[in-house]
């Protein structure tokens, strides 16, 4: 079971309007390297890993949903005060009319989310690679996206979650070596 | 939200964030004897930090008991 905790797992400030970053934050959001996607992923992936690998994807997965309720604090404070008028010039127009000022799983382009997007093969060491993965391409749409943001605010979360990226990319492969380590392990029965 | 309770917020955040970051290097280090240490410092020192938190502001999540004339003083975290 997972217990809500009232705080933010890194500090996210907003003090600007602004649509058009939060079209592009929706890439993270509801995305195919998203925080939705890397969550669902991991957690689904739990059941069917060997069991000194089960911790890692738990406690992965449920970091991947605290990212999620930062790219979502983001776009919803970006979002909540603008007008119709704005949502249509950052190319929200169509977002306004279906959600209004709600949020929804769509990526950048409004490409709604899909459990296409992740796998669960089976296999630890093809699941895990996928893993990994994720891990990079999600820190490469970070890199992108502060590339293409001039908010010194947004950049700072946006380096954070960079940086976690990093971090579950080291781990998910330091886990592969620990399978690997067990497959040429000689036992004798 | 006062800047002394936003203050305290964030040392929260940084408390937990590092038995986030010691939970995940454990579970690929299960042998490394510091980092275990390491990890139950962190761990202490997070819920030192949390029940103070907790006592000034109000629980954070439900399995803190709240008394019933006391009103949550945590907004949530998007409309911070």
């Amino acid at each position: 079971m997972w217990i809500y905790d009232k705080k933010l797992q890194y500090p996210v400030v907003v003090r600007d309007t602004n649509p058009r970053l939060a079209k592009y934050l929706m890439e993270q959001y509801g995305g195919a390297d998203g925080e939705l996607a890397a969550a669902l992923r991991y957690q689904n992936q739990r059941y069917t890993i060997p069991d000194k690998i089960i911790g890692l994807l738990t406690d992965i997965s449920t970091e991947e949903f605290a990212h999620l309720e930062m790219i979502a604090t983001m776009i919803y404070k970006l979002t909540k005060d603008a007008t119709p008028e704005q949502m249509k010039e950052a190319g929200l127009g169509e977002h306004f009319v279906s959600h209004g000022h709600a949020l929804f799983y769509n990526n950048a382009a409004g490409v709604p989310f899909t459990a296409a997007y992740i796998q669960a093969k089976g296999d630890p060491i093809a699941d895990l690679y996928e893993d990994i993965a994720a891990e990079e391409k999600a820190r490469a749409t970070y890199q992108w996206l502060i590339d293409i943001s001039d908010d010194p605010y947004i950049n700072d979360s946006l380096r954070f979650l960079r940086e976690r990226e990093n971090v579950h990319s080291m781990r998910f492969r330091e886990a592969v070596e620990m399978l690997k380590e067990d497959q040429v392990k000689k036992t004798i029965f | 939200m006062s800047e002394e309770q936003r203050k305290l917020m964030h040392e929260l955040q940084i408390a937990d964030f590092n038995v986030i970051e010691w939970d995940l290097y454990m579970h690929t280090h299960p042998d490394d004897l510091e980092g275990c240490q390491k990890l139950y410092e962190k761990t202490t020192y997070a819920k030192k930090i949390r029940k103070h938190y907790e006592a000034l502001y109000g629980p954070l999540t439900n399995l803190t008991p709240r008394p019933c004339d006391q009103a949550s003083c945590t907004p949530w975290p998007w409309q911070v």
